[in-house]
């Protein structure tokens, strides 16, 4: 079991490890958070609407919390994510708090401590050694092959021009990097400086007609899930061969 | 939703003002702060000549447009519930609809997600063996202390009164009182107990061949005999 499959698995399958359930927006969300979250700044906020499709939208709230050190000591900050069928967030159905690495990003070499919190739930922090644990069994995926020349088979990068777009947060200046496997563009990235966190604007997968949308962003973020006192329970993993064994 | 007002939904006590309101109906309050098996809950009922679906439309538009997670259940001729969940502070407000008389009777509910139970354990009776559902309802402020327990026991009448005894004797406490009435499927064993915080009456009643109902009331004396008697002295010394 990967960390990925630990975390999105359970809320909207949207692991990159099963692409079958999977929302192909959600696992590219995944995906770039996985990347890092190097230049985001203490208090910026960035929710996404996921158009996954009839009866598949969602919203996606990232937010930069709080910074400190982690236990390996590099520079590390808290970062929430929530997930919610309502843009204000008021009753989201998952909500989480990592400790990540700036350089490292969110995975399994920058994540050190993990808060989950399933719907009206309180909040548990996993056991240091489930952290432990699973950030050994996570990996990363192997990126998409692409070519940045168009003359040889398989996808290409083809990066664009600086356009506006319209978001729900009005016009955006945004850069569209387009993946494209034989003049069929598979994904459409809108990067832009304005958007926190990730700088990410849209994100479209033509084909399919699935896409995600800046929604609100902002620079005030505050913590929501509380850190959990050290006596409450925790977490704990346990490896899936012995919990399968059967009792004597 | 104010973060003050969140933050006092994380209390024991629910306010008032969070039970939800149909306009233009009276409200009547049930109880006081209340709490079920630890999870507090405030509770109203109203009456109005709108029918079940324009009262059940009402909420479920209100809750939705406020962002809250809201489900309906029902038919919406004879009855419907419509419920919201706020699970960022825990907190489930409903209505529960049904038609009478011509009218449309609700109930508002607002409940706490999150258990609270804030007796100690040791004030809780364990749970009866053969115990096919129990609910423990405590209500007012001294809702740790004041109780009321409902138990479906998968015993006929004789042996669940044997259980209830039992359990009540083992914690000390003495039978008082002991009285039947009734026969048959009409058959009812009251017991009343005397325990060290207060009585304890218990009402049971077979609801089917080997299958009782059991109703427990716990109450506490408003001066218990210890404290009365450490009172007196302290009188007396002065």
């Amino acid at each position: 079991m990967t960390l990925r499959f630990l975390l999105w698995l359970p809320l909207l399958n949207a692991s990159l490890d099963a692409p079958s359930r999977s929302s192909p927006v959600e696992a590219a969300l995944v995906q770039s958070l996985e990347d890092g979250i190097g230049t985001a700044k203490l208090g910026d906020w960035v929710t996404y609407e996921m158009d996954g499709g009839p009866n598949r939208s969602a919203y996606w709230r990232l937010a930069v919390v709080e910074e400190q050190r982690d236990a390996l000591d590099r520079d590390a900050c808290w970062l929430e994510l929530e997930m919610g069928t309502d843009g204000n967030m008021v009753a989201p159905l998952f909500r989480m708090r990592a400790l990540v690495a700036r350089d490292a990003g969110f995975n399994g070499v920058g994540i050190t401590r993990l808060i989950v919190a399933y719907g009206a739930d309180s909040a548990h922090e996993l056991a240091a050694d489930a952290v432990r644990q699973l950030m050994t069994q996570s990996g990363h995926p192997p990126s998409l092959p692409a070519r940045t020349s168009p003359s040889t088979q398989g996808p290409v990068i083809r990066k664009g021009e600086p356009n506006r777009i319209l978001t729900a947060m009005g016009t955006i200046i945004a850069t569209p990097v387009e993946v494209i496997d034989r003049k069929v563009v598979l994904k459409r990235i809108w990067v832009s400086e304005e958007v926190p966190v990730l700088h990410l604007a849209k994100l479209e997968i033509p084909s399919i007609g699935q896409s995600m949308e800046v929604h609100r962003y902002g620079h005030d973020a505050k913590a929501q899930l509380p850190i959990p006192a050290r006596d409450q329970p925790q977490i704990r993993a346990e490896p899936l061969q012995r919990a399968a064994n059967p009792v004597p | 939703m104010g973060l003050g007002r969140a933050l006092f939904l994380l209390s024991l006590v629910l306010p008032l003002d969070l039970v939800p309101v149909y306009p233009g109906a009276i409200h009547t309050h049930l109880g006081d702060d209340l709490s079920l098996d630890g999870f507090s809950f405030r509770m109203a009922y109203f009456t109005t000549r709108d029918s079940i679906r324009i009262v059940a439309n009402h909420f479920f538009e209100e809750w939705k447009q406020q962002g809250y997670l809201t489900v309906v259940e029902g038919d919406f001729e004879g009855e419907a519930v419509v419920s919201a969940f706020s699970t960022r502070t825990a907190l489930q407000r409903a209505v529960v609809l049904r038609l009478q008389r011509g009218k449309t009777l609700g109930f508002s509910v607002v409940r706490q997600l999150r258990s609270h139970f804030s007796a100690a354990p040791a004030d809780r009776m364990p749970v009866l063996e053969h115990s096919l559902w129990t609910s423990d309802l405590a209500a007012g402020r001294a809702s740790a202390r004041d109780w009321q327990r409902t138990t479906i026991l998968e015993e006929g009448l004789l042996k669940a009164r044997d259980l209830a005894r039992q359990q009540l004797e083992r914690a000390g406490c003495a039978l008082v009182r002991q009285a039947k009435d009734g026969e048959g499927r009409r058959a009812r064993i009251s017991l009343e107990h005397r325990c060290a915080k207060g009585p304890v009456a218990t009402v049971l009643s077979e609801q089917e061949p080997g299958i009782t109902a059991l109703l427990q009331t716990h109450a506490t004396d408003p001066f218990p005999a210890e404290a009365s008697q450490k009172s007196r002295a302290a009188q007396a010394g002065k």
